[in-house]
């Protein structure tokens, strides 16, 4: 058995990543032949202004899993992967482990 | 050169028109429907390789065959079925966990080292999408750059970068694409000495400049995606933006420090690249950082819409599955330049240094338009050196010369255009070069000194054959019916004159062939003045010259005439008797059995001398003419790519047999083998390659000049006079083996009519 995997949904770049987004269809189509067929969002931002009361607060206190996704979390000044995902909300850990930026991208 | 392109562009043509290699929404296979890939002409890329490894299927080549990528990422999905088939493999570096684990939960759920191998790497098989360069052995090396949980974002801390650097290096490979950086910093706003202090940089870029590597590998770094994103109020490049959601954005004008600190940092120039990405529509990425300081070592790659695989773990609950999915970022954008730089490696058989691929990269990048320079360095504020075109990078800059210096970029070092290095072969050499060059390469090197491969025996290729309208010339010629060799030319003297002791007459010819024999080597002295003697014992002396425009020039500006053949002939034919011997000279100044050299092959000349038997009787009716030759040829050539020449023999023969039916009427049945080389070679010596340092690579051979068949003529010739007033002459003639090649028999018909008036 396979599975097509379509998303039908605008608005996410990457979108196969995030939950709920996804609609399955099982085809008789060969193994592993799964196709997205992604769209091109209109909001480009990750409504990272919703979620900068999260700044300067300890990491450890934040409810990682009631985050939106996709959703990104690295510390200050590391290096990270250089896709481009506007809808994707990153995190920025200072050494203290305190909040000190939240963006999209 | 000419054909080289045909075949290419012929190629890529029927590629890209092949529904096989055409895609849908669904199917985005190969190049259409992969707009970058087209975009940076890959299916020329492709095409080019193909047509040179005689691959003509493009079944066969693997692009980026024998070249090794280090790809410094996440990690990749080895399973992805995109990838199956693909030379991969996966080092985890410093104890990072496998990202495409089943059981492994990330907070992201996608292999971005997935993505940018699989825009490399991904093979052709039957769906998906086409790697461009999926020939190529991929080694990934996992760094702390992904998705992962905030305690696995710990490792990024402890994380040693110097020796993921080292690990990578020491792995052998030739590129390395990283597709990562640091966000929201400029190297613009970095003094050198700040950029080595960045988080250890310095001890990294200590690796990455491999001091004291001969080649060292290129790094193909990202631009970085922050162009247009919201910053905060004091942060690097953050001006007022009312679109923001916080007010300001950053105005990206650079690279990121680390990719960036090539514009800054001398030892890593050279064999270090920032990679800017470009939209379908070929403009700067709204995301994309500009190449800004860096210019001079930073191109422009599509990074938008870019067909890739993906691996996710997290959706939907029924665990992992692998998609496709249109990418972008620079991260997409850095695998199209090192998968690029992987494509010229095996085009270019690796005989080009790293660095000298990287700058011919630059070189053949689109410059035109909005990619052209606008800075005093000479690039572009936004694309650097442009926009890549691999179409333009596999193929020379200027004429591909062959070149006679020691090495390629040297003064004085002109060569000879490849266009105009040819041997045109005489009859006698039939398919011998074609045959004893079939499978070897001449090397030609551009502007920039790349190599450049032709096949050898398409510029020595088979002996031309008389055309029909040459047969017909020699069908009615006047004469030409004696069953037996005679002296031609107009009677100078009116009656026959005393020399010494004989009696005889002096001839005299312009614009006519010194031959009086149809197998003689004489033929090839083409239209001559000569002098002929015959004294009536039956000994006829004739010297002749041929005068033609040479090559050279005069101070005028005009052709040089010069005499290019001469010679000499003495014939003994008594009248009363049915044997005739003769021997000649025959110096050919520009040519070798009717063989001429231009370009690089240097010119050819010869000194030939032959001897002769001709036999005559009549049969009931029928006179009976035999005429063998034997020619010994001492061959020069000089100044070119033939190192030597042995000498030459050769053999000819005709039997004639003509009868005279009533007044006007005669047959003429004629069996001939033309003249042939019946032994001898040559001794090549050849640009082959060259080596990474720039020494070129001569290889010498040897040739036989025997060909492969002896070619056997019959015809049998009807001539009517009075027709008209004047001849009526047809032919109809078979030639077995023609052109001394083994090939199906040759069939003609040619019948004319001749007037005097």
């Amino acid at each position: 058995m396979s599975v097509m995997l379509i998303v039908l949904s605008a608005g996410l770049l990457w979108s196969c990543a995030a939950p709920g987004v996804l609609e399955e269809n099982e085809t008789d189509g060969p193994a592993q032949v799964d196709v997205a067929i992604m769209k091109q969002p209109k909001d480009r931002t990750c409504n990272a202004g919703k979620h900068r009361t999260l700044i300067g607060r300890p990491i450890e206190e934040i409810d990682i899993a009631a985050l939106p996704r996709p959703l990104r979390v690295y510390p200050a000044g590391s290096r990270i992967t250089m896709d481009h995902r506007p809808e994707r909300l990153n995190i920025v850990i200072g050494p203290d482990g305190h909040v000190v930026k939240v963006r999209c991208g | 050169m000419a054909k080289f392109k045909e075949l290419r562009d012929d190629f890529a043509t029927d590629r890209l028109a092949d529904p096989e290699f055409q895609g849908s929404s669904a199917n985005p296979d190969r190049y259409v429907g992969q707009w970058a890939l087209e975009a940076l002409n890959v299916h020329q890329a492709h095409a080019t390789l193909a047509v040179i490894e005689g691959d003509m299927d493009g079944e066969n080549v693997k692009p980026g065959d024998g070249v090794s990528i280090g790809v410094m990422d996440s990690g990749v999905d080895l399973t992805h079925h995109e990838l199956a088939g693909a030379s991969i493999t996966e080092t985890f570096l410093q104890g990072l966990p496998d990202e495409t684990r089943a059981d492994y939960a990330t907070n992201d759920g996608n292999s971005h080292g997935t993505v940018v191998t699989s825009v490399m790497a991904a093979q052709p098989n039957d769906a998906g999408f086409l790697g461009i360069a999926w020939g190529a052995t991929f080694k990934v090396f996992t760094v702390p750059i992904g998705s992962h949980l905030p305690e696995d974002d710990m490792r990024r801390r402890t994380f040693d970068w110097d020796e993921a650097y080292r690990a990578v290096l020491a792995s052998g490979v030739d590129i390395v694409n990283a597709s990562y950086g640091f966000a929201g910093s400029f190297v613009e706003n970095y003094t050198a000495a700040q950029l080595r202090d960045i988080d250890r940089l310095g001890r990294s870029f200590e690796v990455i400049a491999q001091t004291g590597v001969a080649d060292p590998a290129i790094f193909v770094w990202i631009a970085g995606n922050d162009y247009g994103d919201p910053c905060d109020q004091g942060d690097q490049n953050c001006f007022a933006d009312s679109t923001s959601s916080t007010g300001y954005s950053y105005r990206a004008t650079s690279p990121g420090p680390e990719a960036g600190a090539v514009a800054k940092l001398s030892e890593l120039q050279g064999h270090n690249v920032v990679t800017v990405a470009v939209g379908q529509d070929g403009t700067i990425a709204d995301f994309s950082n500009r190449c800004g300081i860096a210019g001079p070592w930073c191109i422009a790659a599509p990074g938008v819409g870019v067909t890739a695989a993906l691996f996710d773990n997290v959706v939907p609950s029924s665990g992992t599955f692998r998609v496709l999915l249109n990418a972008q970022g620079t991260s997409v954008a850095a695998p199209m330049v090192s998968g690029g730089l992987a494509l010229m490696k095996h085009y270019f058989r690796g005989q080009l240094s790293n660095k000298e691929l990287l700058a011919r990269l630059f070189a053949t990048a689109n410059k035109s338009g909005i990619y052209a320079p606008d800075r005093t360095d000479g690039s572009s504020s936004i694309y650097g050196q442009g926009m890549l075109d691999l179409g333009a990078a596999v193929s020379p800059v200027d004429n591909a010369q062959v070149m006679t210096n020691s090495r390629v970029g040297e003064s004085g070092n002109d060569g000879y255009s490849i266009q105009s290095t040819q041997i045109r072969l005489g009859m006698a050499f039939g398919n011998s070069l074609s045959r004893s060059l079939a499978g070897r390469e001449i090397a030609a090197f551009d502007a920039l000194g790349a190599p450049f491969w032709f096949d050898l025996s398409g510029l020595a290729g088979t002996a031309l054959q008389p055309s029909a309208l040459g047969r017909l010339f020699r069908l009615m010629t006047p004469g030409g019916n004696a069953y037996r060799p005679a002296a031609r030319g107009t009677r100078l003297t009116r009656a026959p004159y005393a020399l010494a002791a004989h009696r005889g007459d002096w001839r005299f010819g312009l614009y006519e062939s010194p031959a009086n024999a149809q197998s003689s080597l004489l033929n090839l002295a083409g239209n001559a003045a000569t002098v002929t003697y015959t004294a009536q014992t039956g000994l006829e002396a004739t010297a002749f010259a041929t005068v033609s425009q040479a090559t050279a020039f005069n101070p005028a500006g005009l052709p040089r005439q010069q005499i290019s053949d001469m010679g000499a002939l003495l014939a003994w034919r008594p009248a009363d008797m049915p044997v005739g011997v003769r021997v000649g000279w025959l110096k050919e100044g520009n040519s070798l059995l009717g063989a001429t050299a231009t370009g690089a092959f240097g010119r050819l000349s010869a000194n030939n001398v032959f001897t002769g038997f001709e036999a005559a009787a009549e049969v009931g009716g029928w006179r009976l003419g035999f005429d063998t030759e034997i020619g010994l040829v001492a061959p020069n050539a000089g100044g070119g790519l033939i190192d030597g020449m042995s000498r030459l023999t050769t053999s000819a023969m005709s039997l004639r047999a003509n009868r005279r039916l009533g007044a006007h009427d005669e047959l003429i049945i004629s069996v001939s083998q033309p003249p042939r080389i019946e032994n001898g070679a040559a001794t090549f010596r050849l640009p082959v390659g060259r080596t990474r340092d720039g020494v070129i690579l001569r290889e010498s051979f040897s040739a036989g000049l025997v060909p492969s068949a002896r070619q056997i003529d019959v015809a049998a010739q009807w001539r009517r006079t009075g027709v008209f007033g004047g001849e009526f002459r047809a032919e109809a003639a078979a030639s077995h083996n023609p052109g001394h090649v083994a090939v199906r028999p040759m069939f003609s018909l040619l019948a004319g009519w001749r007037g005097e008036f």
